[in-house]
């Protein structure tokens, strides 16, 4: 599979993919589902938290660390890496998973 | 009232407050349906219509400045990026939505302090 480039985002033990994308969402935010899409389009696996769907205790741990990590609290917020995106940014993605790299001559 | 009848209100109390502020309802009308509908479901559960795409909190003002439209309380911020966080709204001279980033307003501030 092509899209296994960067260490720090795929480990591939014995063909195991296992995903290094995390995603903090919305279960109300259309540009958080478009965003969950993508990654599924792009066959990279995700696991995500919708926040709204959180109770008291675990949104202050999320706030924490959205505000910590990424300086605001935005969603969708995605962890790629050690890479923070916020906001519906599939051109900042597909560079950070380096997925264009193999179309580019 | 159903939901469909609800959508209605809130489109027509929004228009009449985005308006004098330079904004108006995206062009793109499924995003607008899609959002206005979460937006009654918000209303159902919390009896306000928050913004569907910002979390709230345990700190009632900081809910206060999500309720929709939120554009007074993010002016410097989506006047600079030509939308509302969403896309519900646009900046009036706005004609193609899909093109608008959605850029958080701590890298745009980045970006300022840079020049």
């Amino acid at each position: 599979m092509e899209i296994i480039r960067r260490k720090d985002i795929y480990k591939d033990p014995g063909g195991i993919i296992t995903a290094k994308v995390f995603m903090y969402t919305l279960s109300t935010c259309p540009w958080c589902r478009k965003t969950k899409q993508f990654f599924k389009d792009s066959n990279i696996p995700f696991d995500y938290v919708d926040y709204d769907l959180q109770g008291e205790e675990e949104q202050e741990k999320i706030i924490d660390e959205m505000t910590r990590l990424g300086g605001a609290m935005a969603f969708p917020f995605v962890k790629i890496g050690d890479k923070i995106v916020m906001g519906y940014n599939p051109e900042k993605y597909s560079e950070l998973l380096e997925l264009n790299k193999g179309k580019q001559k | 009232m159903t939901v469909e009848s609800r959508k209605k209100a809130l489109r027509y109390l929004f228009q009449k407050i985005v308006d004098p502020l330079g904004y108006k309802f995206s062009p793109d009308e499924e995003m607008v349906d899609f959002l206005l509908e979460q937006e009654v479901m918000l209303e159902q559960k919390h009896g306000i219509p928050y913004c569907p795409c910002q979390g709230l909190t345990k700190k009632r003002e900081e809910n206060m400045k999500i309720v929709c439209p939120c554009i007074p309380f993010h002016r410097e911020h989506f006047d600079a990026i030509k939308r509302c966080w969403c896309l519900l709204f646009v900046t009036k001279d706005v004609t193609n939505p899909n093109e608008l980033k959605q850029i958080p307003f701590n890298e745009i501030k980045r970006g300022q302090d840079v020049r």
